[in-house]
């Protein structure tokens, strides 16, 4: 199967685990118009096996209660949709998702380790970044460069180094980028931040992470846009800042998670735009040159053999197509609302 | 004895690592035993069990807690935390865990002690395992366990919780019912000279209607008139000097204990 990379960058504290467990809850258990991630796998045990080993994680994360993340786990997932009878029900993409600890960002700009390296070379090959900036923190009183300081010094440093590589496979590549601005329900936030669809905030959120915002605009074929996110949803959580500057949050009622479903279809919907419009698809079963050795197969099958190749690549650019469809008249309602495009 | 603090955690402003790390000559078997205990805290996890995890070549004894402390989102600090010990110096070890283990499962995290505003600060092992020896209750839990590892011959795994101690697999005790544990056990050590292979060899091994092979060593082979009396003491000697690692010593004119 084609594979997805979405990567989520944020650091410690930013909300990425939890931002997990409402992917699962809003795709994986909820389906939003028919799409859905599953568990991925060669045969049906081990979709199985992934799929235990991903309820059991989702099963802590109910009532979004986290001790932070120690260790980086990785959901097999992958994604598929059944918006009209014809198209099948299996699922079109591999995407995993990958939760790691925030810190290891911080590590990467200090002394290193094997675990930020591997993050770096994952967000380099990323069809999808998801880039995490606290609401509460956007909102603090110290305006723009306090946050900057705080949550996104090290995202900006990350693409600014990306970008100005010799080797230009980062940018030569379309890729697409949102800003998620979690923790949208805090009652920290002001209301004029607040106000106009987080218009106020959506814009500090821009400022904050400048640099990169510039950049993906410069950068032909990419994509960025900001989406508002909460997990608990509005009215359901009562947050505070104490004396010492900690953020303490409770949970007043069952999540209502939004946005997060938004995100992971935006990306799928660019980035398989791009396909369709570049006319490749990353699948490993077509190999990338195939030689005819005529000892094997006649004339006639290598013919047959094409056909079948060419026709099957073809099924899967249409049914990219489809999608493409699909997704933009879910999604293009919502724009300047619910999905703010730069 | 030189087992060593370990610490996984975090501070606020640090995100989870190793804040102490293990010595650098750990095997990949206690590596790979602590990410399985990390992976547990992840899921949450972090009631306080005390593993005791033995490998080939070195053991470790390890729970995860939470510390007590938050970070800057108010959420609980939970922290893996342990004593390393080499291969060395298991056997003493395992010893001292009647007397280390119940007082380092119902202390509180040892986070506290070793990480004062964001750094960690050196603590001595022996200050903590002192602290856990004071805190260690004497109770038949306690009584149990002390019973049952001074028996085993050879350490084993186990993990010890509020219903006392489990082993991973019944430890050795090779028939014993009682054992001094401040008194190493007496052997016999017999000499062997194998007329057709021409080879001589000293072995050491245990007292009682059934004896069983404690320690060997190296074939003598024989010389022209014979083998050389002082080639056979010399070998003696070094068998001797062995035993005292498995916990057994050569002492004829003192008879047995069980």
């Amino acid at each position: 199967m084609s594979k997805i990379i979405v990567t989520a960058v944020g650091v410690s504290g930013s909300g990425k685990s939890n931002a997990y467990g409402a992917i699962m809850e809003l795709l994986k258990v909820r389906r939003r118009d028919s799409y859905y991630l599953t568990a991925c796998g060669a045969t049906p045990e081990e979709r199985i096996r992934n799929s235990g080993i991903i309820n059991r994680y989702a099963d802590i994360n109910q009532g979004f209660v986290s001790t932070g993340t120690m260790i980086t786990t990785e959901f097999p997932f992958a994604f598929g949709g059944h918006f009209r009878p014809d198209v099948p029900t299996y699922p079109l993409l591999d995407m995993p998702l990958i939760d790691y600890p925030g810190g290891v960002l911080k590590t990467m700009l200090g002394e290193g380790s094997e675990e930020s390296s591997r993050l770096l070379h994952r967000i380099m090959d990323t069809d999808v970044l998801l880039l995490f900036a606290d609401a509460n923190i956007l909102s603090e009183e110290g305006g723009v460069e306090p946050a900057r300081q705080k949550i996104a010094l090290e995202i900006n440093t990350i693409f600014e180094i990306l970008s100005t590589e010799r080797d230009t496979a980062f940018v030569s590549k379309p890729r697409t980028v949102l800003l998620l601005l979690t923790k949208c329900d805090s009652g920290l936030i002001p209301q004029e931040l607040k106000d106009n669809h987080f218009h106020g905030l959506v814009n500090r959120a821009l400022q904050v992470f400048d640099p990169t915002v510039r950049f993906c605009i410069n950068q032909p074929g990419w994509k960025i846009a900001v989406v508002p996110t909460s997990t608990c949803g509005d009215g359901n959580s009562n947050s505070w800042r104490d004396g010492n500057g900690i953020y303490h949050s409770e949970m007043t009622a069952p999540p209502q998670p939004y946005g997060f479903d938004l995100a992971i279809l935006y990306g799928v919907m660019n980035e398989l735009e791009n396909r369709v419009r570049l006319g490749y698809d990353d699948s490993e079963e077509i190999p990338g040159e195939i030689e005819r050795k005529p000892g094997f197969v006649s004339g006639f099958q290598w013919r047959h053999i094409l056909q079948r190749l060419s026709g099957q690549e073809n099924e899967q650019i249409e049914l990219y197509r489809q999608y493409v469809g699909n997704l933009h008249s879910i999604l293009d309602p919502l724009r300047g609302s619910q999905i703010v495009e730069v | 004895m030189k087992p060593e603090i370990f610490l996984f955690s975090r501070t606020p402003e640090a995100d989870y690592h190793y804040l102490i790390p293990l010595p650098p000559q750990q095997s990949n078997a206690v590596g790979a035993f602590l990410q399985q205990r990390l992976a547990d805290m992840q899921r949450g996890q972090a009631d306080g069990t005390v593993y005791f995890f033995l490998s080939d070549t070195d053991a470790v004894l390890v729970r995860a807690v939470d510390s007590g402390c938050r970070d800057l989102y108010a959420r609980p600090i939970l922290s893996l935390e342990g004593l390393y010990c080499p291969m060395e110096d298991v056997r003493p070890f395992w010893l001292c865990l009647p007397h280390l283990v119940p007082g380092f499962w119902s202390a509180s995290s040892i986070y506290t002690l070793l990480v004062k505003d964001g750094k960690t600060i050196p603590l001595p092992p022996a200050r903590l395992m002192d602290a856990c020896a004071q805190y260690s209750p004497k109770n038949r839990h306690a009584k149990a366990m002390e019973r049952a590892i001074f028996a085993a011959d050879t350490p084993v795994s186990f993990t010890f919780d509020a219903d006392g101690l489990h082993f991973s697999e019944q430890p050795p005790t090779q028939g014993r019912t009682r054992w001094q544990p401040q008194e190493p056990r007496r052997c016999d050590i017999r000499l062997t000279l194998d007329r057709k292979t021409k080879a001589a060899w000293l072995e050491a091994v245990s007292r009682g209607s059934i004896p069983y092979s404690i320690a060997r060593s190296a074939d003598l082979a024989r010389e022209a008139d014979g083998w050389s009396f002082s080639a056979l003491e010399n070998a003696a000697a070094a068998l001797e000097a062995g035993l005292d690692k498995y916990g057994w010593q050569y002492a004829p004119d003192k008879g047995g204990n069980p």
